[in-house]
């Protein structure tokens, strides 16, 4: 029996295959919905590339259908075998990265970055050379700082940090 | 003055004798070449003041050399951690990642040096010698050769992804539907945008790069924890000088190689609006059709990465040419020239070469002299370059992280361009765990938009009558190669492997 | 030249909040002030850093800065043909005079026109008109055609293929117009920019070529003009002296400009007039300072072309521009 299970993880899962493909209809029939009425100079790429696009999807998904019913692979929906070797740091890493997203505007450039820096370097390293960690991340976000927002004068968010620096600078 | 060998050997020296001009310039060109989302063009613009305080003469050997070096720059994060600075740079990573990846960080360091600085060398002095004629290129390249054009580096779509031809293709126009967002070239209406004013004028490309090929690689490279094996990390911390001379004489053997892929580029670099990033791809494709070993691409092969950096180098001579010789630009960075050359009253265009030779010769002399300066100044430090790959990627992805994602904003500076990095890179990243070719996208984000430009622009002047592709007899000409290089190899192999039969 | 100084975005950075990529200006507004204004102006502008509005702007309130006894904070918000930059003014800028945008009122106001924006477009107002460019139809310096009849007696023969910036533009409109009026046959090109208009024409893929008249003096010996959007050709010989429309064919055309004036908030008109007052009296005295004609010639103005309006010359060419928009609509957009 657990023979049979490792062999069939072996297999590939083709839902995982499908996502661009089902990405690429997906997307090309919404823009198709937004190019109905428009002049001919706003169909007549689109229409080739995405007519020649669903033609290979199409040629792809019998293929892979062919596949499955010969059993040379599985069609599965779970989480850790529809992108292979998805680990949960890899999954915490994004997490934080969406974060420091959403709070690059909060808290302005400098001190989301060094957050971001010290909390992903410690999530990837299990917790290990924290002062380290620390350090590198106010040095690589004052070097951030310094080139971006001082030398290029870049329009990044501004936080606390940048606006106490500026007060300082003048 | 009379224009002889002695006036370009006094002008040589001349141009050598602003050293130390040149020598900063360089190492300035190579940092902001190196981090996605600056260019020469912006930095430029943001030290116009200091430019328009210089001698004329100054300002624009200091910009050529930024302009060289940025070149050359952008090059170095795509061969060590697969981050292109530039549009310029996406096919370097293409043979030049797998090469660090192997240990051979430094080697394929110097060799893209060496091939850019000899493809810099080799362009600019045919530049200097056939000016004039090849300033006419644009009078012959219209709409119609450049749909042809466009389609040669569209066509690696079906070769980057030998593996699995369908999904590389699958791809390569999810790719191109993506490139497709944003008004239409003539009507101008909105496409795709997702009520998004920002995608009105399409995708912009550093976010994508920057999502594609960045992001994407830091969230892979965290599984390993380090960007090379165990085994290969012993050979890059063991390596010496002698890794560098190897990859000087690696590439001084492919000098026909340099040579004519250089030569795409400085042709390429000639038409405007065309730019690096179609020459460089075109330059890749046209090396692997005529390589013998065409299935190592891909993998690390050495012509796999000395065609796009050799050929994005001679673009920077190319782009040039229009303006000094017709009056017009032939890109941005060649744009912000114009305006620095007419604030300090230097005409542009045929008037130069009369008025003021040694500026306009000067120009390309200083771009020689860039180049030469640059062989001694930055192949050496390939040993010290390549070392970033033993940085773990503990350090590292963050890193990559928050530093590409700020680039991705720094061109608009709009956050907008942040969450559009970031949603590439998610799109790269499973793209990457499912067996899709990033670089397969990457090509249809950047060449769809330009093939689409250039289509309908023939197809509007010819009132929508599709024939008129067929109507140039270079165009024709054109057809007719980009036909017998995508049939050839396929033929050649299906010859070649009765013959062993 | 010291003008220019060495740090170019001399804007300090004071109370500019970010949000969604897009400064607040009025996040940090406080109640109206007796002593207006007490801190710095944000200025939108719908254009990259380092084109013509840049330039044009900096060398303008490098004078005003002095009138108004305030700085000017320039933020830029290129896009859609300057419709980015309109929207995130008129949608996040709170209306109290302390914002205003730096626009060019032929091109954009055609954009409204074309495709209405999601405001009402008679919700801003523009004022200080700082230059007037005017549309111009060039040929390539190696072209057959030498005058303005050769283009029209073989428009009637042929559709000509004219390259232009973009559809929506008034150059396009001029050249429309005069197909309208004669009879020919012209077939608009988009190509994206003057740069590659300019390219357009010398290369030979088009026929001829129209655009702003500013960028086609730049492009001196390589281009040859054929005749003028406006009623004076200002520039004379670096136009090659050629004539204008409304002279040469008897028409009645309005200017076909591109012209850089400020905008603001109807809203923030009508709540501080004194404010708005201000800045039109102010703005008048930068226009007539000896120093702007130094300051323009440096950002590499053409001085025939500065060329001050007000409320009222402003208003009449934005409803002008809105007006042959509408006429030529079906042409504009393909529908």
């Amino acid at each position: 029996m657990s023979e049979k299970k490792t062999q069939k993880n072996i297999k590939p899962n083709v839902l995982g295959e499908m996502i661009i493909p089902l990405f690429g209809i997906l997307f090309t029939s919404y823009y198709f919905f937004t190019i109905i009425d428009s002049p001919w100079t706003a169909q007549v790429n689109a229409f080739i590339v995405g007519s020649i696009l669903f033609l290979i999807c199409t040629l792809f998904f019998i293929r892979k259908f062919h596949a499955v019913r010969l059993n040379r692979a599985v069609c599965m929906l779970k989480y850790d075998r529809l992108l292979p070797a998805m680990r949960t740091r890899q999954t915490g890493f994004i997490i934080l990265t969406i974060g420091y997203l959403l709070f690059v505007e909060l808290l302005g450039y400098t001190l989301a970055t060094i957050i971001f820096l010290f909390s992903s370097m410690s999530l990837l390293d299990s917790g290990r050379k924290m002062a380290t960690k620390f350090a590198l991340s106010i040095i690589m976000a004052g070097v951030g700082y310094v080139v971006f927002i001082l030398l290029f004068e870049t329009r990044l968010p501004e936080g606390f940090i940048e606006k106490t620096l500026q007060e300082g600078l003048k | 003055m009379i224009i002889d060998a002695n006036f370009f050997l006094e002008l040589f020296f001349h141009q050598l004798g602003l050293w130390w001009v040149v020598i900063p310039s360089i190492f300035l060109g190579l940092i902001v070449g190196g981090i996605p989302g600056f260019s020469a063009a912006n930095t430029i613009i943001v030290l116009l003041p200091f430019t328009f305080l210089m001698e004329v003469e100054v300002g624009l050997v200091f910009m050529i050399a930024l302009y060289c070096s940025s070149r050359l720059g952008a090059g170095i994060p795509a061969i060590l951690v697969n981050i292109p600075g530039t549009a310029g740079a996406a096919a370097t990573p293409l043979d030049g990642y797998p090469m660090a990846k192997q240990g051979f960080g430094q080697r394929a360091l110097s060799i893209s040096f060496v091939s850019s600085i000899l493809g810099g060398l080799l362009t600019t002095v045919i530049a200097l010698i056939t000016m004039p004629w090849l300033a006419r290129v644009g009078f012959y390249m219209h709409s119609v050769e450049m749909v042809v054009v466009m389609l040669f580096g569209i066509s690696l779509i079906a070769s980057v992804a030998t593996k699995d031809t369908i999904k590389g293709l699958i791809a390569g126009f999810v790719g191109l539907m993506i490139g497709s967002i944003g008004a239409d070239h003539v009507y101008a209406t909105p496409r795709g945008t997702m009520g998004f004013l920002e995608l009105y004028d399409g995708v912009p490309l550093i976010p994508a790069l920057v999502g594609l090929f960045a992001i994407s690689e830091a969230f892979m490279v965290i599984e390993s924890g380090s960007f090379l094996s165990k085994d290969r990390v012993q050979q890059v911390q063991n390596a010496s000088w002698a890794e560098t001379f190897y990859g000087v004489r690696l590439t001084l053997r492919r000098w026909f190689h340099v040579g004519w892929t250089s030569l795409i580029g400085l042709v390429i670099g000639v038409i405007p609006g065309a730019g690096a990033a179609i020459a460089s791809f075109v330059a890749y494709q046209q090396s692997r059709t005529f390589s013998k070993t065409p299935e190592a691409y891909g993998k690390g092969h050495i012509e796999g990465l000395i065609a796009p950096e050799a050929a994005n180098n001679g673009v920077t001579a190319g782009t040039l040419i229009p303006l000094m010789v017709l009056g017009i630009p032939g890109g941005a960075t060649a744009a912000i020239m114009m305006v620095v050359m007419q604030y300090q009253g230097v005409p542009t265009g045929p008037g130069l070469f009369t008025e003021r030779p040694d500026l306009g010769y000067g120009v390309f002399m200083a771009m020689f002299v860039t180049y030469l300066l640059m062989s001694f100044t930055i192949l050496p430090m390939s040993r010290y370059m390549s070392r970033v790959t033993l940085v773990s990627t503990v350090y590292m992805s963050p890193i990559i992280i928050a530093f590409t994602l700020v680039g991705s904003f720094v061109p608009r500076e709009y956050m907008f361009d942040m969450y559009l990095a970031f949603g590439f890179g998610v799109l790269g990243y499973i793209a990457r765990k499912t067996g899709y070719h990033v670089a397969a996208i990457l090509i249809g984000v950047i060449l769809g938009p330009l093939l689409e430009q250039y289509m309908l622009r023939a197809l509007k002047m010819s009132g929508g009558d599709a024939t008129v592709l067929f109507s140039s007899t270079l165009g024709n000409f054109l057809w007719a190669i980009l036909v017998a290089t995508l049939i050839l190899p396929s033929w050649l192999n299906k010859k070649k492997a009765k013959s062993e039969q | 030249m010291t003008k220019l100084t060495m740090k170019r975005r001399s804007f300090i950075k004071t109370g500019a909040a970010a949000a969604g990529g897009l400064m607040i200006g009025g996040g940090l507004a406080t109640p109206a002030l007796a002593s207006y204004p007490d801190r710095n102006i944000d200025v939108i502008i719908p254009t990259r850093e380092g084109g013509g509005a840049d330039r044009l702007f900096r060398a303008f309130t490098s004078l005003w800065k002095n009138h108004m006894n305030t700085n000017f904070e320039p933020g830029f918000f290129p896009g859609a043909s300057g419709r980015v930059g309109y929207e995130v003014y008129m949608g996040k800028y709170k209306p109290d005079a302390y914002s205003l945008i730096f626009g060019n009122m032929g091109p954009e106001v055609l954009n409204w026109a074309v495709k209405a924006p999601s405001f009402n477009i008679d919700d801003y107002i523009y004022f200080n008109r700082v230059d007037t460019d005017p549309g111009c139809v060039f040929v390539g310096a190696e072209s057959k055609f030498k005058t303005i009849d050769d283009i029209v007696s073989e428009g009637k023969k042929r559709a000509l293929n004219v390259g232009t910036s973009r559809l929506a533009h008034p150059a396009s409109i001029g050249i429309l117009a005069l197909g309208e009026h004669t009879g020919a046959k012209f077939n608009l090109v988009p190509l994206s920019g003057g740069k590659n208009t300019v390219a357009g024409a010398v290369t030979l893929e088009m026929d001829f070529c129209v655009l702003t008249s500013g960028s086609v003096i730049k492009a001196a010996d390589a281009c040859r003009t054929m005749l003028v959007f406006n009623d004076k050709n200002v520039a004379g010989e670096k136009l090659d002296n050629a004539p204008t429309m409304n002279d040469y064919f008897g028409t009645k055309l309005p200017a076909m400009f591109s012209a850089r004036a400020f905008g603001i908030h109807k809203a923030a008109v009508d709540a501080h007039p004194d404010r708005f007052e201000m800045l039109q009296k102010t703005g008048k005295k930068a226009f007539d300072d000896p120093g702007f004609k130094d300051a323009f010639l440096k950002s590499k103005g053409f001085w025939p072309y500065a060329n001050y309006g007000g409320v009222k010359e402003c208003a009449e060419f934005k409803s002008a521009m809105l007006e042959m928009g509408e006429r030529f609509k079906p042409l504009l957009t393909g529908k």
